[in-house]
């Protein structure tokens, strides 16, 4: 009895352990979806568009800095930068498609109204 | 449902932030810029519509920051939060900014199309009528030119038919000269032989009276006869008794052949002839004018039957009523007992009258 006592308080301790261990673990899956974001952003032409290239330059800051942290073991502010990064990442990617859009609905919007003064 | 919590939770971090300046000094610019951006994203109809989940998640994230703040104020952890909140409310807006955009150029791609499919119309339109102009022109072109041709076609057949009917003018009018000079020299033929004949028949005429003429000279001179010329005519006039013996109306024999010479003389011309009885004024006035009668019918008849035409001789008794000597002598009364053969001047034809007028000259 004693015995089993004393293995459950070693494998809770063990479990403690490898607990505490695991949320200092390298944040390897946030990197990931952090490089999977960048990537997409960067397809998406984010660096031709002047407002998407700014987060798109933040995001790539971050996760090199994130990279960094990760090599030195400070994984807390590692996943810090990599969520920013994701962050700007996918506000890049929007952007990259919202102002091309926003600037052909405003041309054509133009020619429209240009058109229908001309034809009325 | 979300809206509601969201201000509440808004103003929940107003309060906080009040709390927080009041106890802990500003909170860090990350944080003040996500909750405005926030705010402003969540007071936008479009989010709402379009990008509700990404505005949940900023709101989350937005919620993380707040804690953060109230646990451990202005750390680095509190401003990697609160910035991660301020860029998924950017997201959220820059979303709902794409649906927007996406709507407004679909719209003007609309418009933009439909007005280009209207200009298409409108110029199809003034194309069709262009071209049915263009048809409308090139038909009244073909009409004007079908209509000078008949005018043409019209005015050169008036042309002929008017050569034509000259030609038939000139055709009449050539045989009706034709005609005419035909008709004039028939006309003049035709004169020409009624002048000869009249010609003809004025010498036969003239030889047949001088032959009658002879022929009487022929017989005065014997003495047998007495011929003269008075109104009536020529008149032989035969005495009485050299015909007739004395109240009788038979020819003596030797009458007979006084008579026949006068015949054959007689028989010279075709004038008219009336034959003349007259007494002496011996016995009854009706008697004598029976007996002269009697007597030139004898005359007559033995002239017709000498081969004197009948129809050229008639027959008058005069009794005693016009004597050409006195009744009183034997001689006289021989002379008034006579026979007269009035021969009549001009043509048998044309002679009308018998007699002439009244014997009024005295021998």
């Amino acid at each position: 009895m004693r015995n089993t006592l004393l293995a459950v308080a070693l494998a809770v301790l063990a479990s403690g352990c490898s607990a505490k261990r695991v949320t200092a673990d390298a944040p390897t899956e946030r990197l990931a979806e952090s490089q999977a974001a960048l990537r997409a952003a960067e397809q998406s032409g984010a660096a031709r568009v002047p407002e998407a290239a700014v987060y798109l330059g933040y995001a790539q800051q971050q996760l090199v800095e994130a990279q960094r942290l990760i090599s030195q073991g400070r994984h807390d502010a590692a996943e810090l930068q990599l969520h920013q990064a994701s962050a700007d990442a996918q506000l890049a990617l929007a952007l990259a498609r919202a102002v091309p859009l926003e600037h052909e609905a405003r041309r054509l919007t133009n020619q429209a109204n240009a058109l229908r003064g001309n034809t009325r | 449902m979300q809206g509601w919590k969201q201000r509440v939770w808004g103003w929940a971090a107003a309060a906080g932030l009040l709390a927080g300046c009041i106890a802990h000094g500003p909170p860090p610019k990350e944080l003040l810029d996500a909750r405005e951006v926030y705010q402003r994203a969540s007071a936008n109809t479009a989010v709402k519509q379009v990008s509700a989940e990404e505005l949940t998640d900023a709101w989350k994230a937005l919620l993380e920051a707040e804690r953060e703040y109230d646990r451990s104020k202005d750390s680095a952890k509190t401003r990697s939060k609160a910035y991660v909140a301020l860029r998924k409310a950017m997201l959220a807006e820059t979303l709902a900014n794409i649906a927007v955009a996406e709507r407004q150029r679909a719209l003007a791609d609309q418009v933009l199309r439909q007005t280009q499919e209207a200009e298409r119309r409108r110029a199809l339109v003034e194309l069709e009528a262009a071209q049915q102009q263009l048809a409308q022109a090139r038909q009244l072109r073909d009409e004007a030119a079908r209509l000078a041709e008949a005018r043409r076609l019209q005015v050169e057949t008036a042309r002929l038919q008017e050569e034509a009917r000259r030609q038939q003018e000139e055709l009449q009018r050539l045989s009706e000269a034709g005609q005419q000079r035909a008709d004039a020299q028939a006309q003049a033929q035709r004169l020409a032989r009624t002048e000869a004949q009249l010609q003809a028949e004025r010498q036969a005429r003239a030889d047949a009276e001088g032959r009658a003429d002879e022929a009487l000279a022929s017989l005065e001179r014997q003495g047998e006869v007495q011929v003269e010329e008075d109104a009536r005519g020529t008149v032989l006039t035969l005495s009485g008794s050299v015909l007739f013996t004395s109240g009788d109306s038979q020819l003596l024999p030797s009458a007979r052949n006084r008579l026949s010479e006068v015949a054959d003389a007689l028989k010279q011309s075709d004038n008219l002839l009336t034959i003349e009885g007259h007494t002496d004024a011996q016995g009854a006035d009706l008697y004598n004018e029976e007996l002269s009668l009697r007597r030139a019918e004898r005359v007559r008849d033995f002239l017709i039957s000498q081969g004197v035409e009948p129809d050229r001789v008639s027959v008058r008794g005069l009794g005693e009523y016009r004597p050409v000597a006195s009744n009183s002598t034997a001689e006289g009364r021989a002379n008034n007992r006579r026979v007269e053969i009035v021969l009549q001047r001009g043509a048998h034809s044309e002679g009308t009258g018998i007699g002439g007028s009244g014997r009024d000259k005295s021998r």
